[in-house]
């Protein structure tokens, strides 16, 4: 089976009209001493029905989320997709990931974003929405830049129990800002409101915290954010387990400046890492710093409601350089999947998908410290994740829950190398788990 | 094409004036850029006791078709800021050498206005 559709007629003429006499002349413009001057060490080229054969052996090989549960969370989730999401999603209509800048071809996926942007607001009690940046990591990061634009200050304080990926992707995007960033010390299951005065000062544009935080904690927002205004910072709040809004204190409600939230957990599956959504919202003052597009609700000329870009001159096709927003493509398709999901779930289903999470989180780490082969490193109230110490052989652990079909949680270790955390387990319980099989895992765990 | 310009006023090339009294500096847009840039409907809120110098980026103005930054032409600390483009931006294009005023700045290079040109410079500048 070939794989470069042209025939070696149609090269040799593609060569003759642009005046080269060989397919070396055309790459004579590339140095002898760079080029690959043996074959590349391949096998050959297989039959269409072999390699069909070949790469579902390795398919195979892998496991998925059904056939084995996880039991580890840290930054991405499995929960419940209605049947409904993914029968709606095949509609090809909303397959684009670009800008619908016509909003006369583009009324459905107009309106769509604008009612998931609507719902985002609702969640979160923030005034303005952004639908879609990439991921968690990224919008947190823009809502870093967002600070910084806005306070023309040069210190960003990030509490250490932010996701590691999310504090790596900060310090990737300022890099070339010139700005100072501390990372608080870390102590226990939560952000410590002492550290965190004494590291801020009138230099700093904003302070960076996760609520849930990374070891699941329920941070107290209120104080932190308190303490940030009488500085003249901004706050900023990551909700990576978008879940969790159906059941915590809205940001709005809260006075965070700005949330930067992934919503993976809004009807998107784990599809091995990707791809996620991410929104950022924010007070209607800051509007013009955010980044992305927004969609804005207005009349025709018969006064007929429709649904437009607004903003614009935000984008980088107007303002260039100076653009404070230089995203083109977007996961359109997974706001979708958001704003059908969270249609579908309503806020009552979500109120109590929210409350499955929490309580079964709850019994589970109950069932555990029963057993005595587990015990409580420091308490902290947290939303559905938990961190728990076990006192055997943890690669025992993870191979017996392997065996039974099981993911296992994370070792924290791995982020947080302190001998404290060597025996420390970081747990994810979602309403994918019944109690008889949460019984099943804390029995196989107390043996 | 609207280009009023106002007699005793210094302008800059990037279409800013500033009204010199005593070591008080009044700036704004002129005319011309007020009706180059359209509708205008915001305004970036100028901060008082901000320290300017001459070309620096005071504010961003955004109108329906576009985005300008405008330059400070002239160094000094911003005493006071005009709120009422903040709320009403329109006064930018209805009355760009009265009610559109940015701010006032208390200037510390009062030299600075000889780089400037005159209404007639800027007339001709701008025909």
């Amino acid at each position: 089976m070939r794989y470069i559709p042209s025939t070696s007629e149609q090269q040799k003429e593609m060569l003759k009209e642009i005046g080269v006499s060989s397919f070396e002349e055309l790459l004579s413009s590339i140095p002898e001493n760079v080029r690959l001057k043996k074959k590349l060490n391949l096998p050959p080229a297989l039959p269409e029905n072999e390699l069909e054969e070949n790469i579902m052996h390795i398919v195979q090989k892998n496991a998925d989320f059904y056939s084995m549960k996880p039991l580890i969370g840290a930054g991405a989730y499995r929960h419940f997709i209605p049947e409904a999401e993914k029968a709606l999603l095949q509609r090809e209509e909303f397959w684009t990931c670009y800008t619908p800048y016509q909003p006369e071809l583009s009324q459905g996926t107009l309106q769509a974003i604008f009612e998931f942007q609507s719902h985002i607001s609702r969640l979160t009690k923030m005034e303005v929405v952004i639908p879609s940046i990439f991921d968690g990591a990224s919008a947190t990061a823009e809502a870093v830049l967002m600070s910084i634009r806005l306070t023309h200050k040069e210190k960003i304080i990030i509490s250490p129990l932010l996701h590691p990926h999310y504090r790596e992707t900060i310090k990737t995007y300022v890099e070339p800002h010139n700005i100072e960033i501390v990372e608080l010390p870390l102590q226990d299951g939560a952000t410590s409101a002492d550290m965190l005065k004494q590291s801020l000062d009138n230099n700093t544009a904003a302070i960076v915290v996760q609520s849930p935080n990374f070891l699941g904690g329920v941070e107290d927002i209120q104080e932190i954010v308190e303490i940030t205004h009488q500085n003249d910072a901004l706050f900023i709040q990551v909700i990576v387990e978008a879940m969790s809004l159906g059941l915590l204190k809205s940001p709005g409600n809260m006075n965070v400046d700005i949330v930067a939230g992934n919503t993976q957990s809004f009807g998107l599956d784990l599809s091995f890492g990707g791809p996620h959504n991410a929104f950022l919202a924010t007070k209607k003052e800051y509007i013009r710093q955010l980044p992305g597009r927004i969609v804005g609700e207005t009349k025709d000329r018969d006064g007929k409601r429709v649904f437009v870009m607004t903003l614009r001159a935000r984008e980088q096709d107007i303002r260039r350089e100076k653009a404070t927003s230089n995203i083109c493509t977007n996961h359109n398709l997974n706001v979708m999947a958001g704003n059908i999901y969270l249609s579908l779930l309503g806020t009552e289903g979500l109120y109590q998908y929210s409350l499955l999470n929490f309580k079964k989180a709850h019994y589970l780490e109950k069932e555990l410290l029963k057993s005595g082969k587990f015990t409580n490193p420091f308490p902290y109230p947290y939303f559905n994740e938990f961190l728990i110490n076990y006192q055997g052989n943890i690669e025992e652990l993870r191979k017996r829950l392997i065996e039974n079909n099981f993911i296992p949680p994370l070792s924290v270790w791995q982020f947080y190398p302190e001998e404290k955390f060597r025996q420390s387990l970081l747990f994810a319980v979602t309403e994918i788990f019944s109690r008889d099989e949460l019984n099943k895992i804390s029995n196989l765990l107390s043996q | 094409m609207s280009n009023k310009v106002l007699e005793g006023l210094f302008y800059t090339k990037n279409d800013e004036w500033v009204k010199v009294e005593d070591d008080l500096g009044t700036i704004g847009i002129s005319d011309y850029a007020q009706d180059q840039l359209g509708d205008i409907v915001y305004v970036e809120e100028i901060k008082k006791g901000t320290i300017v110098n001459q070309g620096d980026i005071i504010t961003t103005v955004e109108s329906v078709k576009a985005v300008a930054e405008v330059y400070s032409p002239i160094s000094g600390e911003v005493i006071e800021a005009n709120h009422t483009i903040i709320d009403e931006p329109s006064h930018i294009n209805g009355d760009p050498y009265g009610k559109g005023w940015f701010a006032k700045i208390k200037m510390s290079k009062p030299e600075e206005t000889k780089e400037l040109m005159n209404a007639s410079d800027y007339g001709d500048y701008r025909k």
